[in-house]
């Protein structure tokens, strides 16, 4: 048994150790590294800030421990900063090995923050325990120690420190954290470009609707689009019929005037009755060939020497 | 932190801008429908207030009308003017064939809803003229 799991008040707390199974059914875990997950430095340090600390943490362990990529955590403790370095892929695979799902976990701590200062070793698994040794805790085989304290005792009575490590427990296989930190950023940027392309064009639809409305206005015209095309439609046949009443009475009275004349015209709504005086009967044929060749004929008659006759003319 | 996974994240933030985006292409779709509208809009109110002018000006066709029918004849002549349910009719029985001809020309061709024209012939050099427009 490598992992303590125990029930505070309000805390389910398990220590972390190496090949370490843990029960699945517990929610808001509180899990506590034990030093086989971190390495950790007390330094004084040239700067003031745990923020300039954190950025020289890197180099306090170069060379120290193995190569591989590590992430910081630091505490500053009056002048000495205590620097820690862990492998939160190592840790996420161990938890996900001991059975334990990311979700399941609301806090990380490290086992100096919470262990340093104890008066007697704890006993965190079957064949550990921790110790503090000049204020730095260690695990050790439990056969070094004489006597020891049940951490679940302790920790049942321990007020935890508000040094939580933010700990990304979630590794993914296909896109390291570095990644899908930039894409999640790349993506927040384009989702910023759009949003805001999106307010622009939004505004500028608004202008173009009272735009439209101040066009409708100025030409006096109807909103609907079907209002409009029957409008421009009886408009283009009115003046379409006044174009064929004016081609129609140029061409009756370009009829040819002589012995033989025009009497009476009289045009009206695509229709037109002419009389007209002739010498002798042929000449209404010439005439009215003349006619067909333009309308269409309506009752011809020649009476005395008159010849009357309709015509119908298309006005559109 | 230790509750979501940042995949998660990155997968709301990329869901979030192809929604953003979508929604961004829809709003300028709109845009150009509009400006295409407003053009077009703008074409036909133009063309269509020509053809008002030109055809549905009440008060300039009776101008019109006036102004050529003064051109032909002179003071005491025989003008008859009528109008009735929106019908403007002038009768003129006594018109020598100079002034029917320039009558009807200038008449013809000017912009004046005709309705009908009658010419019939009175006399050697007489004609009579019946003209009715919509006015």
């Amino acid at each position: 048994m490598s992992l303590i799991q125990q029930k505070s008040k309000k805390r389910n707390v398990c220590v972390l150790t190496p090949n370490a199974t843990c029960s699945t059914t517990l929610d808001n875990i509180t899990l506590v590294l034990s030093p086989h997950y971190y390495w950790v430095k007390a330094e004084r340090l040239p700067v003031k800030s745990i923020h300039q600390a954190k950025k020289m943490a890197a180099s306090l362990f170069d060379g120290a421990i193995a190569l591989g990529e590590y992430d910081y955590h630091v505490i500053k403790n009056d002048d000495i900063f205590w620097v820690f370095a862990y492998d939160s892929v190592e840790i996420a695979e161990q938890i996900a090995a001991s059975g334990l799902r990311p979700n399941q976990i609301s806090e990380v701590y490290f086992a100096q923050s919470e262990c340093a200062g104890i008066q007697s070793p704890l006993l965190i698994d079957s064949e550990h325990v921790l110790v503090d040794n000049e204020g730095v805790i260690s695990m050790l085989p439990k056969q070094y120690a004489n006597t020891w304290m049940n951490a679940q005792d302790y920790f049942d009575s321990h007020a935890f420190s508000k040094h939580k490590i933010g700990i990304n427990l979630h590794q993914n296989t296909l896109l390291n954290d570095k990644t899908i930190q930039r894409l999640t950023i790349v993506s927040l940027i384009f989702v910023l470009i759009f949003f805001i392309d999106y307010i622009r064009l939004n505004q500028h639809v608004k202008a173009l609707q009272l735009k439209k409305f101040a066009v409708i206005e100025q030409f006096n015209l109807p909103e609907t689009s079907f209002e409009l095309k029957g409008l421009k439609r009886s408009l283009e046949a009115n003046e379409a019929r006044q174009m064929a009443f004016r081609h129609t009475f140029k061409k009756l009275l370009s009829l040819p005037q002589g012995t033989s004349f025009l009497q009476k015209v009289m045009l009206k709504k695509g229709q037109a009755t002419l009389e007209y005086h002739i010498e002798k009967a042929e000449d209404a044929e010439g005439i009215k060939k003349m006619l067909e060749s333009d309308f269409k004929i309506l009752n011809p008659k020649v009476v005395d020497n008159t010849f009357y006759v309709g015509v119908r003319y298309e006005q559109n | 932190m230790n509750k979501i996974n940042p995949l998660y994240i990155l997968l709301f933030f990329v869901f979030f801008a192809v929604i953003m985006a979508w929604m961004t292409s829809q709003k300028r779709e709109q845009e150009q429908e509009l400006l295409h509208e407003i053009s077009l809009m703008r074409q036909e109110g133009e063309y269509i207030g020509a053809l008002k002018s030109r055809w549905k000006d009440d008060a300039k066709d009776l101008q019109k009308l006036e102004r050529i029918t003064k051109r032909i004849t002179a003071k005491g002549d025989d003008i008859k003017v009528k109008k009735e349910k929106g019908i403007y009719r002038l009768d003129m029985p006594m018109l020598a064939g100079s002034q029917v001809e320039k009558f009807v020309n200038d008449v013809l061709n000017e912009t004046i809803n005709l309705e009908s024209l009658e010419l019939v012939r009175t006399g050697d050099n007489n004609i009579s003229l019946t003209l009715e427009c919509q006015l």
